[in-house]
């Protein structure tokens, strides 16, 4: 199962004790235009904590 | 070390040539209703718990880790499902990560394209799950600057003492 377009987000090379049998695809929804995500990241990386 | 059973310590497997950390939490950012199109009058992080697709550790769902092989690979998985792979090596220009007390916040940026994820370390205590937080940064600085933010006492103290 391979996701053309994020293939340099995905492993290319996977050490077998890590014992990989899937992965979970990042769906279109998580990527943003750089400038929209810019403001997401200024607001969480001025937080003082990352309350999740 | 004490550890309790469910606890996984970090490991290290030098003839591997990997670090392992244990995971409390892994998010990845997902704004609800999200698309292509900038949204209006964006407040951003606003309504910040329902922006975030979150991973748990768990006996159920599996235990969360990131590790970090001597190749300058960097995986987090739960279990057999890999969340995260990818080369640290020459990152600095498409990803940036930031530490916030025992969570790390990663962002990328591949063909103008952008994406945010972030962990908590866990542990026994706030002070252990810093630690490991901290000594993973240690691992990534060997590839990557991980940004402190400025003004933030990030030393290991007991909370509002002598502020």
């Amino acid at each position: 199962k391979a996701c053309p377009g994020t293939s340099r987000e995905l492993l290319q090379r996977n050490p077998d004790y890590l014992q990989i049998n899937e992965i979970l695809l990042i769906s279109d929804q998580e990527f943003l235009p750089c400038h929209i995500m810019d403001q997401h990241w200024k607001f969480y990386a001025e937080c003082e904590e990352l309350t999740f | 070390m004490a550890e309790a059973g469910k606890e996984r310590a970090v490991v290290g497997l030098p003839e591997l040539g990997s670090t392992q950390w244990p995971l409390q939490r892994y998010g990845r950012f997902m704004p609800a209703g999200a698309g292509e199109s900038p949204v209006p009058g964006l407040e951003a992080g606003t309504a910040s718990s329902q922006n975030w697709k979150v991973f748990e550790s768990s006996e159920e769902s599996g235990y969360l880790v990131l590790t970090i092989v001597v190749s300058g690979h960097l995986f987090i998985s739960q279990g057999q499902t890999l969340l995260e792979g990818f080369s640290l090596i020459d990152s600095k220009n498409w990803l940036k990560v930031v530490r916030r007390v025992d969570c790390l916040l990663f962002g990328t940026t591949i063909k103008s394209k952008s994406r945010m994820f972030r962990v908590q370390f866990s542990g026994e205590s706030k002070e252990q799950a810093l630690a490991r937080c901290c000594s993973c940064v240690q691992s990534l600085a060997q590839y990557i600057t991980v940004q402190v933010p400025e003004g933030i006492v990030q030393e290991l103290r007991p909370p509002k003492a002598g502020e």
